[in-house]
C-alpha cells in the first residue's frame, strides 16, 4: 500500500550498489595491486577507477536509452543482439557469482571455522544468498540501507585507527613502475569493478530512474576511495611485498589496531562481518539478475525456475573450483578476452538504439545445505590449554619449542602456569608436537610474545622457514611481541618463579611503564614484514634471564632476516630517538643535569653538491628534573645538543652501513631524483652517504 | 430480507417466533403483560436476566414506560411510543424477528406491543464485566492508571473521553458467526489512511468463524504473515496509548469482552515506544530508548554470542577473561551449548509457572526457582556461574522490551541462533542474522514496510526517525508519523527554538 513493490529508492539503489561492489573490490584490490604494481598501486587504482567511470557512462547512455523498455520486446529485427547480450550477461553473472561465492567462503572459512569443510561454508552461505534473490529487490534495498552504516562506518573508524601505525616513506615515490604495468593494473581493477553493471540491471527497480548515474558515480567513488585508503594503509603497515603476500589483508588488517578500552582483544572476527555481509549482497544480486535473465533467455513459463537453475550452477561451479584463485582466474580469462570486449560492443548497440527484449523474470533455485560432512568442531574453553608464550630454538637438527601455557585443572578457579619444554623435527609440528602429550587443543589465540633463541635467530634460513610457516597458516595474530634470547630455555624457566604469566610479563612490559614505550618493542608483524624487505634493518629486544624474571639487557639488530649483532641499550636509545620514538629517556648532560626528554621530532634532508649528504635533524623536547635551569637554560641545551651530536658522530662510525635510522627508505619521499638514480642501488648509496645528526633542543 | 422473521401486530405470533429461537434458554426473562388504562393493550418483554436487573426495573427507563404507559388510553399509547414520549434516547426500533434477538444478546430489553408492526429496544446495563482497573501489564512510571475493560461499549467511551471531536469515528462490525461478537474500529476521519481502513474491514468481513473470545482471535486471522514470530499489530491495554495511536493517524480495534486493544498498522519502531515516552522529558526517554534497543539485541544474542566466542572464538575476549571463563567451566559435565540450553528451558519454565500460578504464590516460585536453578546448580557443578549470568542478563533484556509479544518473538530468535552459533560459530550468527534482516525486511503490516522509519517509503519524509533509537524534544516532533494521511502530516505548530 504505501511501498511499491519491487521498487526502489535512488538511496536504497546507491547503497546497495556500494555495497555490493565494497566486498570484492576492498579484500582483493590492494593485495593484487601489490602484488602486479607494487609501488605504483595508487596510480594503478585511480587509472581503474577512471576506466571505471567511463564504463559507467556508457552504462549511463544505455540506461537512458533503454529505461524502462529493459522489460519491453525487441523488435523481430534486433532480436540477435538482445539474445547475445543476454548470453553473455548470464555467463558473467555465473562467473562472478561463482568466484565471490567461493571468495566469501573461503574468507568465512579461513577467519571463522579453520577446520569446516569448504563445501559446507559454500552451501550454507549460498543457501543466505539464495534466500535473499527470493526476497525480491524490495528486501534487497531495505537490507543495504540498514545495514550500510553498520558495515562502513567500524570499517573506517578501524582504518583510521590501523593508519596510527603507518610509514608512509615504503611507498614513495609514485609514478616510477612502466606505464605497461601501470595499464594492466588499471584494467585488473576494471575488471574487478565490473560489478558496477549490477547497477545496471536494478535499473527497472528505480522508482526514479533519472537517478541511476548518481548511484553508479557515488558508489565508483566511493568504492575507489575506500580501496585507495585501504592500500594506502596496508602497505603504510605491512610493506608492499608483505601486502602482496597475504590472504586477506583488509581483515589481517583489522588485527593490528589496538582497540581502546580493553573489552575485546582481537577484532578481526567481528570486523570479517563486514566483508561477509557485502559479499552476500554481491552473491545475491548475481542470483537475482542472474535468475532473471535465465528465465527470459529461455522463456520460463515460473519466474523463479531460472533463479533456481542459476543458483544451482554458481554453487555446483564453487564447489568443483573449490579455491577462490582458480576461480578468480577462469572469470578474469573470460572478461579480459570475451566479457568486457563484447559488453561493450553491446552497450554500444543499445545506445545506439536497441529496444531489449523484456531481461527480468524470476527464477530461483534453493540449495541444500548441510548434506556434506558435519559441521564445524567447537572445542570447549575447559579442553584448550592457551598458550601465552611461545619460544622457539634450534639445537643440531632437531627443533625446540617451549609453551608456556594456562592450566585450568586444579579446580581452584583460576588459571595457573605450566610451561612444557618439546623437542620436534620441523617447524611445522608446532601445533602437533604438544598434541602427541596432551589431551586438550592448543590456543594460540591469546599468545602474547614469541621468544626466538639465539640459534634460530642467527640462522638466516631456519628463521625464513619459520616464518613462512607462520605466515603461510596465520597462526599468530601479527602484533604479538617479539624477543630474542640467548638462552630461551633459562627464560622460560622463569615461569615458575613469576607471579604472572610469561606472556602477560612480557607484554606489559610496554603497558604502563616508565621506563619502555611501545616504540622500542618489536612485533611478529615486523619480522614478518622484515621477511620481505630483508635490507630494511630493524632492533629486537633481547631477553636475559634475572633472578625472578626476564630483563632486556640489549637489542639485536635484524638484518637480512638473521640477528647479527647486539646493542647495548644505550646505543639502541640512540636508534630509537634518531627515528623519532619518543622514548623515556633520561639524558644527562654534562654529568650534572638530567633532562627528561618528552616530545621528539624527526626530518631528514638529502642533498648531493659534492657527494650524498643526509642530514638528520632531531627537535628534543624535555625537562630538567634534577635543578632549576634559570638562566643556563641555553647553555644546557647547547651541551646537550653537542653531546648528542657527538654520540651519534661516534655511533655512526661503527653503524652507518646497517642503515639504522632508514636513510635509505626516506629518500623516495625526500629526494625523487636521488631515488631514481640509486632505488637498486642500495648499498652504494649507504656507502657513499655522508650522513650528519643535527640535534635542536629545547627545555621547559 | 430473506430468511428473516417480520415484527407483525399479532403479539401472540411475535411471541412465539421468538421463543421458539429461544427455546431453553433459561437465562432469558420472559414476561408478558397489559398496558393501557383498560389493560387492552398487550405487551411482552424479554431481556438476559442479568443485563437488567430486577430491582432497578421500577426505577428504570423500563419501569418508567410501563407505568406511564399503564395510564393511557390504547390510541395513545401507539402515538406515544412514535413520538418517542419518555425521551429516550438509547432506543431503536427493530423490523424484524432476529434484529430483536441480536439486540437482546447485547445486554438490552425487548418489548413488543400488540398492535406495533415493530419492536423496540430499551438499554440495560449491559453484561456483568469488571470496571476499569488499573492495568496490570503495562505499568508507566507517568501518566493514566487506567485500563480497558471487558465492553467494548466501555473502551470506545474511554478513547472518547481523551479525544472529544466528532472526527472520531466508531465503525461497529460483528465477528463470529455464532458469537457475534461486537467489535468497532476507531480512527479519525481525515486523519487515518482510507486503504488502510478499508483493508482491515475487508480482512474482518473475510472472517468466518464460529466464534470470536478475544481480539488475539481475529489478529491471528487477519494477519498475512502467519509465519513470522514478529506480530504485525501491536496489542495495549491502555486507553491512552491507544488514544495515542488514534491520533498518529492508526486504526484501533476493540473487541468485546476483550480488555486489550489492537493497533495497526505497526512498524518495529512503535514496539520500542510506550505511553510515558511522550510525559517525561527527551534526554531521559532517548536513554530509556536506546536501552530497549540495545536489551532486544541482548535478548537475542547474549548467549548465541557466548557459545561463539568461547567454543571458536576465543581471540575475542581479554585472555583473564578466557581463563576465568575455562577455569569455572572445569568439571562441568556438559558442552556449553546443553549447558545454555538446559538454562533457557529453566528459565523458560519459571516464567510459565510464575504466570500461571495465583497470587502470591507467583512471585515465590521466581525466588525459589532462582535459587535452585541458579545456586544449587552451580554449586552441584552442572552449570558454571557464567552461564548463569549470561542467562539471567538474557532474561532481564527481554523484559525491558515493552510489547510482551514483540519480547516473545526475541525469545524464539534466541533459540535459533543458540543452535546457529553451537554449530557455527560466529559465523553462523552472521549468517541468522543475514536472514533475519531479510525477513524483517520484507515484512508488512497493512502495506507499511515492518522496518520503517529506517528504510524507505513513498512518501516518507524521513522524520520519523526524530522518535526513533532517540526521542527528540516535544517540539521537533510537528508531524505525525508515515501512518496518517498524506496532507494530514502537521499535527502542531512550529516553534522557533
Amino acid at each position: 500500500m504505501f511501498a511499491q513493490n519491487e521498487r526502489i529508492s535512488t538511496r536504497q539503489f546507491k547503497r546497495l550498489l556500494t555495497l555490493e561492489l565494497f566486498g570484492v573490490t576492498t579484500a582483493l584490490l590492494p593485495g593484487i595491486l601489490c602484488k602486479t604494481v607494487q609501488r605504483d598501486g595508487v596510480t594503478a587504482l585511480a587509472g581503474g577507477v577512471l576506466l571505471v567511470f567511463l564504463y559507467g557512462l556508457l552504462l549511463k547512455a544505455a540506461a537512458k536509452r533503454a529505461g524502462r523498455s529493459l522489460q519491453q520486446t525487441l523488435k523481430e529485427k534486433k532480436k540477435v543482439v538482445y539474445e547475445i547480450f543476454l548470453l553473455v550477461m548470464t555467463i558473467q553473472m555465473i562467473l562472478m557469482g561463482i568466484w565471490v561465492l567461493t571468495l566469501a567462503a573461503e574468507l568465512s572459512r579461513d577467519i571463522l571455522l579453520q577446520e569446516m569443510d569448504l563445501r559446507v561454508v559454500i552451501c550454507t552461505f549460498a543457501f543466505v544468498c539464495v534466500a535473499g534473490a527470493l526476497q525480491g529487490m524490495e528486501c534487497r534495498g531495505r537490507m543495504a540501507e540498514i545495514l550500510y552504516a553498520f558495515l562502513l562506518l567500524p570499517f573506517l573508524f578501524f582504518l583510521f585507527l590501523a593508519a596510527r601505525k603507518m610509514n608512509l616513506d615504503t611507498m614513495q615515490p609514485i609514478l616510477t613502475e612502466p606505464a605497461k604495468t601501470i595499464g594492466k593494473g588499471s584494467y585488473e581493477v576494471f575488471i574487478v569493478f565490473q560489478g558496477v553493471t549490477l547497477g545496471f540491471f536494478a535499473l527497472p527497480y528505480l522508482k526514479d530512474q533519472k537517478d541511476f548515474w548518481k548511484g553508479v558515480k557515488k558508489s565508483i567513488w566511493l568504492n575507489g576511495l575506500f580501496c585507495l585508503l585501504l592500500l594506502v594503509v596496508a602497505i603504510g603497515i605491512f610493506g608492499i611485498d608483505g601486502a602482496a603476500n597475504q590472504n586477506w589483508l583488509a581483515v589481517n588488517l583489522m588485527t593490528t589496531p589496538d582497540f581502546p578500552g580493553g573489552l575485546v582483544e582481537r577484532m578481526d572476527v567481528l570486523m570479517v562481518t563486514i566483508w561477509i555481509v557485502a559479499l552476500f549482497f554481491f552473491v545475491s544480486g548475481s542470483i537475482f539478475y542472474g535468475g532473471k535473465m535465465v528465465g527470459r533467455l529461455f522463456s520460463m513459463k515460473r519466474e523463479r525456475t531460472g533463479l533456481w537453475i542459476l543458483s544451482a550452477l554458481i554453487v555446483a561451479g564453487s564447489i568443483l573450483m573449490g579455491n577462490k584463485d582458480y576461480a578468480y582466474y577462469v572469470y578474469m580469462t573470460y572478461m579480459k578476452y570475451i566479457g568486457v570486449p563484447l559488453l561493450l560492443l553491446l552497450l554500444f548497440f543499445i545506445c545506439a538504439g536497441l529496444r531489449p527484449k523484456k531481461a527480468v523474470a524470476g527464477a530461483m533455485c534453493v540449495f541444500l545445505a548441510l548434506s556434506f560432512t558435519g559441521c564445524a568442531k567447537g572445542v570447549e574453553l575447559e579442553d584448550r590449554e592457551f598458550v601465552l608464550a611461545l619460544g622457539v630454538e634450534i639445537q643440531e637438527d632437531k627443533v625446540l619449542f617451549y609453551y608456556d601455557t594456562s592450566n585450568t585443572q586444579d579446580g581452584s578457579g583460576e588459571a595457573s602456569q605450566e610451561v612444557v619444554r618439546i623437542e620436534a623435527d620441523a617447524f611445522y609440528e608446532l601445533t602437533s608436537a604438544y598434541g602427541q602429550q596432551s589431551d586438550k587443543y592448543l590456543d594460540y589465540n591469546h599468545l602474547k610474545a614469541l621468544v626466538i633463541g639465539k640459534n634460530l635467530a642467527s640462522d638466516a634460513d631456519k628463521l625464513s622457514e619459520l616464518l613462512q610457516f607462520i605466515e603461510q597458516n596465520e597462526l599468530f595474530a601479527r602484533n604479538t611481541k617479539l624477543f630474542f634470547s640467548e638462552d630461551a630455555e633459562r627464560i622460560f624457566s622463569l615461569c615458575t618463579s613469576m607471579n604472572t604469566a610469561l606472556g602477560e610479563y612480557l607484554e606489559n612490559l610496554y603497558v604502563d611503564s616508565d621506563y619502555y614505550v611501545e616504540g622500542q618493542s618489536a612485533s611478529l608483524g615486523d619480522l614478518i614484514k622484515h621477511r620481505h624487505e630483508k635490507e630494511e634493518t630493524f632492533l629486537v629486544p633481547v631477553l636475559k634471564a634475572g633472578e625472578k624474571q626476564p630483563l632486556i639487557d640489549s637489542y639485536g639488530i635484524v638484518r637480512d632476516v638473521q640477528w647479527i649483532e647486539k646493542l647495548r641499550p644505550q646505543e639502541a636509545e640512540l636508534v630509537f630517538l634518531g627515528n623519532g620514538v619518543n622514548i623515556k629517556e633520561t639524558v644527562k648532560v654534562d654529568r650534572t643535569y638530567a633532562v627528561k626528554i618528552n616530545n621528539v621530532r624527526k626530518e631528514v634532508a638529502f642533498s648531493d653538491d659534492k657527494s650524498i649528504n643526509a642530514v638528520v635533524t632531531l627537535e628534543i623536547r624535555g625537562q630538567l628534573k634534577n635543578k632549576e635551569a634559570g638562566k643556563q637554560k641555553r647553555e644546557i641545551e647547547t651541551e646537550m645538543e653537542k653531546q648528542l651530536e657527538e654520540n651519534y658522530g661516534q655511533f655512526l662510525i661503527d653503524y652507518k652501513a646497517l642503515d639504522l635510522f632508514h636513510l635509505f627508505r626516506s629518500l623516495g619521499s625526500h629526494n625523487r631524483q636521488m631515488w631514481q638514480q640509486y632505488h637498486e642501488k642500495r648499498a652504494e648509496f649507504i656507502n657513499q652517504c655522508q650522513v650528519t645528526f643535527k640535534i635542536k633542543a629545547s627545555i621547559e | 430480507m430473506d430468511n428473516q422473521t417480520p415484527v407483525v401486530k399479532n403479539i401472540d405470533e411475535n411471541i412465539r417466533n421468538f421463543e421458539q429461537m429461544f427455546e431453553g434458554c433459561a437465562d432469558i426473562k420472559k414476561r408478558k403483560f397489559a398496558l393501557g388504562k383498560e389493560a387492552n393493550v398487550d405487551c411482552y418483554i424479554a431481556f438476559i436476566e442479568v443485563t437488567v436487573s430486577n430491582m432497578m426495573l421500577s426505577e428504570s427507563i423500563l419501569g418508567s414506560m410501563i407505568r406511564r404507559m399503564c395510564e393511557l388510553s390504547k390510541g395513545d399509547i401507539y402515538r406515544y411510543i412514535d413520538e418517542n414520549g419518555l425521551g429516550i434516547s438509547d432506543t431503536a426500533e427493530f423490523k424484524t424477528i432476529e434484529e430483536v434477538a441480536d439486540m437482546m444478546l447485547t445486554g438490552d430489553a425487548i418489548v413488543f406491543i400488540d398492535g406495533c408492526e415493530k419492536a423496540f429496544k430499551i438499554a440495560g446495563k449491559g453484561y456483568p464485566g469488571l470496571g476499569v482497573i488499573q492495568s496490570q501489564s503495562e505499568q508507566v512510571t507517568r501518566g493514566s492508571r487506567e485500563s480497558f475493560t471487558e465492553s467494548v461499549k466501555a473502551n470506545t467511551a474511554l478513547i472518547r473521553k481523551r479525544i472529544r471531536n466528532p472526527e472520531l469515528k466508531v465503525k461497529e462490525i460483528k465477528a463470529g458467526r455464532r458469537s457475534k461478537t461486537l467489535n468497532a474500529l476507531v480512527y479519525l476521519d481525515g486523519i487515518a489512511r482510507p486503504e488502510v481502513l478499508a483493508e482491515v474491514e475487508k480482512r474482518l468481513e473475510e472472517i468466518d468463524i464460529d466464534g470470536v473470545l478475544d481480539s488475539g482471535t481475529l489478529e491471528q486471522l487477519m494477519e498475512s504473515s502467519w509465519k513470522s514470530p514478529f506480530p504485525q499489530f501491536q496489542s495495549t491495554e491502555r486507553p491512552d496509548k491507544a488514544a495515542m495511536a488514534v491520533l498518529e493517524g492508526r486504526i484501533v480495534l476493540l473487541t468485546d469482552n476483550t480488555p486489550v486493544s489492537i493497533i495497526l498498522p505497526v512498524n518495529y519502531n512503535s514496539f520500542f515506544q510506550t505511553t510515558d515516552d511522550y510525559y517525561n522529558r527527551w534526554e531521559v526517554v532517548s536513554l530509556e530508548r536506546l536501552i530497549r534497543y540495545v536489551a532486544s539485541l541482548l535478548a537475542m544474542l547474549l548467549p548465541a554470542m557466548y557459545l561463539a566466542v568461547t567454543n571458536f572464538h576465543t581471540q575475542l575476549l581479554p585472555t583473564e577473561l578466557v581463563l576465568a571463563f575455562a577455569a569455572a567451566r572445569e568439571g562441568v559435565p556438559f558442552p556449553a551449548v546443553v549447558e545454555v540450553l538446559l538454562m533457557e528451558m529453566s528459565f523458560e519454565l519459571l516464567r510459565e509457572a510464575g504466570v500461571r500460578i495465583p497470587g502470591s504464590l507467583g512471585g515465590t516460585i521466581g525466588i525459589v526457582g532462582g535459587l535452585i536453578v541458579g545456586q544449587a546448580a552451580v554449586e552441584a557443578n552442572l552449570v558454571s556461574p557464567i552461564v548463569v549470568i549470561v542467562v539471567a542478563l538474557t532474561a532481564l533484556s527481554s523484559f525491558a522490551i515493552p510489547n510482551e509479544e514483540f519480547g516473545a518473538a526475541y525469545r524464539i530468535m534466541k533459540f535459533i541462533f543458540i543452535l546457529a552459533a553451537a554449530f557455527l560459530g560466529y559465523y553462523g550468527i552472521v549468517l541468522m542474522g543475514l536472514l533475519l534482516i531479510l525477513h524483517l525486511a520484507g515484512l508488512k503490516s497493512f502495506g507499511v514496510p515492518y522496518l520503517t522509519p529506517f528504510v524507505w517509503v513513498d512518501g516518507d519524509s524521513r522524520e520519523d526517525l526524530k522518535d526513533s533509537f532517540i526521542r527528540q524534544p516535544l517540539f521537533r516532533l510537528f508531524r505525525r508519523p508515515l501512518f496518517a494521511r498524506r496532507g494530514q502530516r502537521i499535527r502542531m505548530k512550529r516553534k522557533e527554538e
